[in-house]
């Protein structure tokens, strides 16, 4: 497979400015640079790695190559372009906050990426044996759970990749109770670029399919009309929906609504990992939200009772309603299990498991009701 | 010292893994020696991985992607067609032992759907026609 490429190649230029500096020199330079993750959670880079460099013990950096995110590309496209920009940001980050150790998770689907990383790795060979630096690749194994930041933990731990309870966070105690940066894949590709002045935090970049016929990444100005991005990508059919992966929630499709955080949020959405699935007027918001739900059982690590029984008991639920077969007291009772499962989840994946349900009842109810007897 | 036998655990079993087509007691009982973890630890982390099995699945393995994008590229009808000409459900082997059918999360493959996975190569922009050919080359 050739991808186009979409970032620009720093080729070992962005660590080596970065690596005639002090540590905390980097950090400052990162924190102003006004990047957050970009696995989701968008907590400032910058801070996430003051609070790690200041935490006492040995260090650890991770680059969390988990995306498992349903309608998530970003980050292949990354590895498959730009893996030397990924491997500048690991040895920036262990520079500012002083690892000697640091890993790639790689989810088992990307296994086919190894012999690519592997090359980047050896032509940044210079550059870490200058900080004293060793890099080892994990290869998961096949589980969604292991993108969540305390799983990888556990995982690479070699231990079940459950997660765990948070506060402490990784950048206090993390791999082994020691203080670890845990960054995305693309958060980390962006490192680089800030040192040779070319980032803007304004700038991301969106992974962009369903029904279109030109499906792809995209980098997109925060602020910019989703109906500007669809006339680039060609609808296929009438954009009914808008589906921010799995755990993102539906909302309607609205041409003029400008992509930013804010107001996807007040639509009840999550933009997260940059996620935008486009669904047409041809398909049912009920038999979309049921098979999400079939991703979530499947994907359900089974550690807290309400996410491993709420699950199955919510696709029962959407089952029956697609099926024809509910009533509207169902309706309601799933409505309540939406609400409890999103509160009494033990992690971040469990909590926004109802999020696809809760949207879809807030903004295409009709569909469901109709089905309702 | 001992922690970075331990980060070494998941790609061990990965590849026995792949050498082997299963994890069998002998090699989990190496494995956990290799790593410095007790043996039953090593069991409980490999039977939570999708990938790893204790019995021996198939000589090939054709999995697909579960993700709601594939979904509205009429993923369905591929899987349907793929059950129907191995003559197997989801998540079982054929009879002959050849090839297993399965369902991962998201391969990331979106922009390119229907998708699969096939003995861990991408397979992209998959229909009827190519899914004849694939399963030729397979047997």
């Amino acid at each position: 497979m050739t991808e186009k490429k979409i970032l620009f190649d720093s080729a070992l230029k962005g660590a080596g400015i970065a690596l005639s500096k002090t540590p905390t020199e980097v950090i400052e330079v990162v924190k102003n640079s006004g990047l957050r993750g970009r696995g989701g959670a968008g907590f400032p880079t910058g801070l996430k790695w003051e609070i790690a460099a200041k935490s006492q013990g040995e260090h650890y950096i991770i680059c969390n190559a988990d995306e498992g995110e349903p309608g998530t590309f970003k980050d292949r496209l990354i590895l498959s372009t730009v893996p030397l920009n990924v491997i500048e940001g690991i040895i920036i980050a262990s520079h500012a906050v002083g690892a000697k150790q640091a890993y790639i998770y790689l989810r088992g689907e990307y296994n086919y990426f190894l012999p690519k990383i592997r090359k980047a790795i050896k032509k940044a060979r210079p550059l870490m044996e200058k900080i004293e630096l060793n890099l080892d690749i994990v290869v998961g194994q096949g589980a969604y759970i292991c993108g969540e930041e305390t799983a990888i933990l556990n995982s690479i731990e070699g231990h079940r990749p459950e997660p765990r309870k948070r506060p402490p966070y990784p950048a206090e105690k993390g791999l082994y109770g020691s203080p670890t940066v845990v960054n995305n894949v693309e958060t980390l590709a962006m490192v680089p670029l800030i040192f040779l002045g070319i980032f803007d935090p304004k700038k991301r970049l969106c992974s962009l399919s369903g029904d279109v016929e030109k499906p792809g990444v995209f980098e997109i100005l925060e602020g910019k009309q989703i109906g500007k991005i669809l006339e680039e990508a060609k609808p296929i059919g009438i954009p009914k929906a808008i589906c921010f992966g799995a755990s993102g929630g539906i909302m309607p499709y609205d041409p003029c609504m400008e992509i930013t955080e804010e107001n996807i949020k007040e639509r009840g959405c999550f933009f997260g990992s940059g996620t935008i699935i486009i669904v047409n007027h041809t398909h049912s918001i009920v038999e979309l939200c049921e098979s999400i739900q079939k991703f979530f059982v499947h994907e359900s690590c089974g550690y807290c009772m309400s996410c491993r029984e709420g699950s199955k008991r919510m696709l029962e639920y959407i089952k029956r309603i697609s099926a024809g077969k509910a009533t509207m007291k169902d309706l309601n009772k799933l409505e309540e299990l939406c609400n409890f499962v999103s509160v009494a989840s033990f992690c971040a994946l469990g909590r926004s498991m109802p999020l696809h349900i809760l949207t879809a009842l807030r903004h295409f109810r009709e569909e469901f009701v109709r089905k309702c007897r | 010292m001992e922690n970075k036998k331990k980060a070494l655990l998941l790609n061990e079993l990965g590849k026995a893994q792949k050498r082997e087509g299963r994890l069998s007691k002998k090699e989990l009982a190496k494995i956990a020696k290799k790593v410095c973890m007790p043996e039953n630890e090593v069991f409980s982390t490999a039977t939570f991985y999708s990938f790893l099995t204790l019995e021996k699945r198939a000589k090939h393995s054709i999995l697909l992607c579960n993700c709601p994008a594939e979904y509205l590229r009429s993923s369905d009808k591929i899987s349907k067609y793929l059950e129907k000409k191995l003559k197997v459900k989801l998540g079982q082997t054929t009879k002959d032992k050849k090839i297993y059918l399965g369902m991962t999360s998201c391969i990331g493959l979106c922009d390119k759907a229907p998708a699969l996975l096939v003995d861990g190569k991408p397979v992209v922009n998959v229909t009827t026609k190519k899914i004849d050919e694939l399963l030729r080359s397979l047997k």
